[in-house]
């Protein structure tokens, strides 16, 4: 029996589908739309989360998944023999250098098989790894560096210990590959297995590890046998089996493999997404189809007065649905695929990684589809039940759209004026006008949070988080953030007064930096001690007073070492205004700060000192000389973000004292200088410093032309994706618009006829139906109003938090965007569909119904 | 006088050679005050002659003249403009506007017209129709019957001079028919309306001053009474 129905329901379908062609379009777009969106996303979310992975295992600078660092060469065959191990390559650690370009980034020096050199992304790209004995293989900074062209057969000079024997040797390049200094800030070297046998006859690699240095110990890095969360476990059975003491081995796991926090991250954004663009799909889907069954319900209707099943009569449906999407879906995958890939490198570069990511796997598509899928038969799923539900008497009575009202009188007597039953018909039914004013304002919100985001990004604001002036002059570790900032003294007062010289510099503005050091006892005990105090607080709210401060004075702050750390900045007079402008607390006395004995107090998370309490330091030494300053007043700190040394110490308080303060130091180390020029002179004075800088590897500048550019790009970049996602969404609401617009009038032709025949010109009858999409605007406005725009600061406020280049710009502009063209498609909609069901005469119409 | 006027008057559908001669040159005279009715074998053209008379299609040859005026020439907006002001008409399947209530159905061409609702005259007219309990349901709420009257209601609401019913009661019972013709009869000559109506039933021509038989587009016999 069953059997029997099935060709019949599919021919059934077939007949309806081919009946119902602007229907099928329809749908056809919306399916596509919403699979493109899902592919799009999955393909943008997956690869960004792999370029990242990559990134970050690039800087933990290896993608094996453990190191056994200091091995001796029998232990390290054992090792490698045990069954756990999957693959593992094999390094030698020679010695470590910091003579020469050394000084900033130390120069290890190895030996490496092609395993090794594979895994921690040193293999060489031109050239290949060491065999003679002169010979070496190197990263390519070395011989930037050394100013040595990068090329093979290059000579270079070395001189290192080994085991307290000193070498002084030369090396002919034979490899090179590039690395970079801020994942990685070390300089790899490998020399070959001859060479390295030599340096260690003699050294017992098993003894250095006891001792200062490490000399011959041999690095095994693995990929072990099983998971990740029995990584540590088989380890274990690894260093248990072979006998050796994990201490000494040196065991190192790849951080890279247990940060999920950022994954998590993409996929939290992800699943919001995907979220969004399900529900936008699914009120798009679900009109269509709920439109087309109620204007098929006279169909329906008969189907089931001869006898079709509620089973099949869902069947019909479905089967169509399922048609659409055997096009719909294929389509949009490639389609989505395509701008996923398009998309892909500007988001990179937007984010800065610089690890193209693996293409996506295949099962993005099963996903994409299988989502896409879910997302049709969902949103036919009630249409499909209405069409199965149909009753035979009330098809056959049913008029159209015009749903019976669920009320049952209606108040008043205002009459029959347009405007009113223009409004009135909005509500026939209040489902279709909810779905229809849902998919519009969602649309408009998320235009609305995308251009608010990027019309918040405060360019002033963005900029003084980096860059005070025209151009900012520091040691190039300042530039690279690759570790917090230590006082390095490459500044020299005398490179500051050339850089004054020059045409058209107006200031040169200094900030010293110092580690102070400041004694546990008095306030900042106290302070630490209430900082303890609120912790436990915090951690066990049930205790009493007394039990807490039983635990406090067992607990030993020795463990904090018998100082804290202070950050200490000097700020040259011209900063002075800037730091009044950013006082929180306190009043600033331009001449007492100048005397040098008060201080502004900046961060201080502990909250260990107050405006008006004494602090004790000494700079730079533990053991030098204290001295006592009053604070006068707290500044924000995180204002003053362009001239502070990048990271703040905890447990630790930063302070700013006038650069007088310093210049009293034997040796004060000039963070950072700020150049003040005249506008015209900017352009010259960029490539001057950079001449006066070239002396000076260890000096690096930037302009502030540099942060503009960088900041416009990445801003553009961001609004690109942004609106791009935002167009595909509003159209999804403005289609939804249109289709609902046009079957409605469809659907409404006969009732149109009759209110012509009972005297409702033509004009009328748009001025009505104009009335009618006018009012769902309207309505959809209304929501964006009320309900969007709280959404909108909402989101704008929640996504921009942590970033300081934001402030929260209330915006007209996406209303005055969307509105004329909201408002031309409501007009002109409905007058065109007037038009052309009109083609028909009243009677014509008319007799439809007989 | 003759307030509706025919003069060879065609009404064709489709092209040759598949032209439905749907009325072939008909000539007819209706005075004012009349009540007529038509009948006539289904597809015979009554509907057609009815929809040419109020001015709802324009005839393919000959002329309508309607109080004197020829309709056969004016425009569209012209056309409905025209009958809201001049002609009530009454469909067999009612035609009642669902959102609106009864009272409104009925003041709606009046409102169409941007004129004030003569308050006294409608109340009289849905006085007369018993729908005085009715005036705040919406349509979907009365009966077959009683949605009829709401449309005889709305065709007498502008106080046309003509009033023109397409089968009426066809879709009522036979007691409900009796009703609604009563109150059609009533109404006509109480407000001295012209009517012209359509019926499938001999008893409820028996009624009418004329009767007006038509076959194939044509007037068969006219009988006076
Ligand atoms: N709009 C139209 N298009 C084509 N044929 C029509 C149209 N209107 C009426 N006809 C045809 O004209 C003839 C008369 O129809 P009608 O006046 O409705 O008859 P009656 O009302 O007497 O049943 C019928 O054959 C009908 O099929
Ligand atoms: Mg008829």
């Amino acid at each position: 029996m069953r059997n029997n129905n099935q060709p019949i329901v599919r021919n059934l379908s077939k007949r309806s589908f081919l009946a119902n062609k602007s229907r099928n379009i329809f749908a056809l777009i919306a399916i596509v739309l919403t699979t493109v969106l899902i592919t799009a996303v999955f393909t943008i979310g997956i690869s960004l989360s792999d370029g990242m992975r990559q990134m970050l295992i690039h800087s933990y600078g290896r993608s094996t998944e453990v190191d056994f660092q200091y091995l001796t060469e029998d232990e390290a065959r054992r090792v490698a023999e045990h069954p756990l191990i999957e693959e593992y390559g094999l390094s030698r650690l020679i010695t470590v250098t910091a003579e020469g370009v050394f000084r900033q980034a130390q120069g290890e020096i190895h030996t490496a098989d092609e395993n090794f050199a594979g895994f921690t992304f040193s293999k060489p790209t031109t050239g290949r790894l060491p065999e003679a004995e002169k010979e070496i293989a190197l990263t390519s900074w070395i011989l930037d560096a050394m100013n040595l062209p990068k090329e093979l057969g290059q000579v270079v000079h070395l001189d290192f210990e080994v085991a307290g024997t000193p070498y002084s040797m030369d090396f002919t390049v034979c490899g090179f590959w590039d690395s970079d200094l801020n994942l990685q800030p070390y300089g790899i070297l490998y020399i070959a297995d001859a060479l390295a046998d030599k340096l260690l006859t003699g050294v017992n690699p098993a003894q250095t590890r006891l001792g200062d240095g490490y000399y011959g110990v041999t690095k095994l890095t693995a990929n072990i046998d099983g998971t990740l969360s029995e990584l540590e476990e088989n380890v274990d059975t690894i260093l248990q089996d072979t006998g050796i003491d994990p201490e000494g081995a040196g065991v190192l796991f790849n951080g890279a493999y247990n940060t999920t926090g950022l994954d998590n991250g993409i996929i939290a954004a992800m699943a919001l997404i995907i979220a969004i663009i399900l529900v936008s799909g699914y009120l798009l889907i679900y009109n269509i189809f709920y439109i087309s069954v109620m204007r098929d319900v006279r169909f329906y209707g008969l189907l089931k007065t001869i006898g079709t099943t509620q089973k099949q009569l869902k069947g019909v449906v479905n089967f169509q649905a399922l048609l659409l999407c055997a096009v719909g879906i294929p389509v949009g995958l490639l389609l989505g695929y395509l701008l996923g890939v398009m998309l892909i490198p500007v988001l990179l570069s937007f984010l800065s990684i610089d690890y193209m990511p693996a293409p996506p796997n295949p099962w993005i598509f099963l996903l994409g589809a299988a989502l896409a899928l879910f997302t049709v038969l969902v949103s036919c799923h009630g249409p499909a039940k209405k069409a199965g539900q149909v009753s035979p008497v009330e098809a056959v009575r049913y008029t159209g759209l015009a749903a019976a009202p669920a009320k049952k009188t209606k108040r008043g007597s205002g009459g029959a004026k347009i405007p009113r039953m223009a409004w009135s018909n909005i509500f026939r039914s209040r489902k279709k006008a909810s779905l229809v004013i849902a998919s519009l304002s969602v649309g408009l919100i998320l235009f609305n949070i995308v251009y608010t985001l990027v019309g918040s990004f405060d360019v002033n604001k963005y900029l003084q988080g980096h860059i005070n002036g025209d151009f900012l002059i520091a040691g190039t570790d300042y530039f690279s953030f690759a570790r917090p900032y230590t006082p390095s003294r490459t500044l020299s007062e005398d490179l500051l007064s050339d850089v004054k010289g020059l045409d058209g510099v107006q200031e040169v503005a200094k900030v010293y930096y110092a580690n102070g050091f400041a004694p546990i006892e008095g306030k900042i005990k106290d302070g630490l001690i209430n900082f303890q105090r609120g912790r436990i607080l915090a951690e066990k709210p049930s205790l009493t007073e007394q039990e807490i401060e039983q635990i406090i004075e067992k607990t030993d702050f020795g463990a904090y070492g018998d100082f804290i750390d202070a950050q200490v900045y000097g700020f040259d007079s011209y900063w002075l205004d800037k730091l009044e402008e950013n006082m929180i607390e306190g009043t600033f006395d331009r001449e007492k700060f100048l005397s040098g004995d008060y201080l502004l107090l900046g961060f201080d998370g502990q909250g260990m000192v107050r405006v008006g309490d004494t602090v004790t330091f000494s700079l730079d030494d533990k053991d030098g000389e204290k001295r006592s300053y009053e604070i006068m007043g707290r500044v924000d700190y995180r204002a003053l973000n362009s001239l502070s040394a990048h990271f703040i110490s905890v447990p630790g308080f930063s302070v700013y004292l006038p650069s007088s303060g310093f210049e009293s130091l034997a040796n004060p180390d000039i963070m950072s200088a700020t150049v003040i020029a005249e506008e015209a002179a900017i352009d010259r004075l960029q490539t001057e410093i950079g001449i006066l800088l070239a002396d000076h590897p260890e000096v690096d500048f930037r302009s502030r032309v540099d942060y503009i550019a960088e900041m416009k790009s990445d801003n553009q970049q961001f609004a690109l994706i942004g609106f791009t996602l935002c167009a595909v969404i509003l159209l999804i609401g403005i289609l939804n618009f249109v289709n609902t617009t046009m079957t409605n009038i469809f659907s409404r032709k006969q009732e149109l006829a009759m209110l012509q025949s009972v005297g409702m010109t033509a004009r009328q009858g748009k001025k009505m139906l104009v009335l009618e999409s006018i009012y769902y605007m309207a309505l959809a406005l209304l929501v964006f109003v009320t309900v969007g725009y709280g959404v909108s600061h909402f989101a704008v406020n929640t996504v921009t938090q942590g970033s300081a280049a934001y402030t929260y710009q209330f915006t007209f502009a996406p209303l005055v965007i969307c509105f004329p063209v909201l408002l031309l498609l409501a007009c002109v909609l409905p007058v065109r569909m007037y038009k052309s069901i009109s083609r028909d005469s009243v009677v014509q119409r008319l007799r439809e119904n007989e | 006088m003759a307030v509706l006027k025919t003069e060879s008057l065609k009404k064709y559908y489709g092209k040759d050679p598949n032209t439905v001669k749907a009325l072939d040159g008909v000539d007819l005279e209706i005075q004012e005050g009349e009540f007529v009715a038509v009948v006539g074998t289904s597809g015979s053209g009554k509907s057609t002659l009815l929809h040419m008379l109020g001015g709802l299609d324009t005839p393919t040859d000959g002329k309508v003249i309607v109080g004197g005026k020829d309709i056969s020439g004016m425009t569209d907006e012209q056309l409905t403009i025209f009958r809201r002001r001049n002609v009530g008409f009454v469909f067999q399947n009612y035609n009642l506007v669902p959102i609106l209530n009864v009272y409104e159905n009925i003041v709606l061409p009046i409102e169409l017209d941007g004129n004030t609702v003569d308050k006294g005259f409608v109340e009289n007219i849905i006085e007369t129709l018993g729908l005085a309990e009715k005036k705040t349901n919406l349509p979907n709420n009365l009966s077959g019957g009683q949605q009829q009257r709401v449309a005889i209601a709305r065709a007498l609401a502008t106080k046309p001079s003509i009033l023109l019913a397409d089968e009426p009661t066809g879709n009522l019972d036979s007691k409900t028919s009796q009703d609604v013709l009563g109150v059609l009869k009533m109404t006509s000559t109480r407000f001295h309306q012209t009517m012209v109506m359509i019926t499938h039933n001999e008893q409820i021509a028996q009624l009418a001053d004329r009767v007006i038989r038509i076959e194939d587009g044509k007037i068969f016999a006219a009988k006076g009474r």
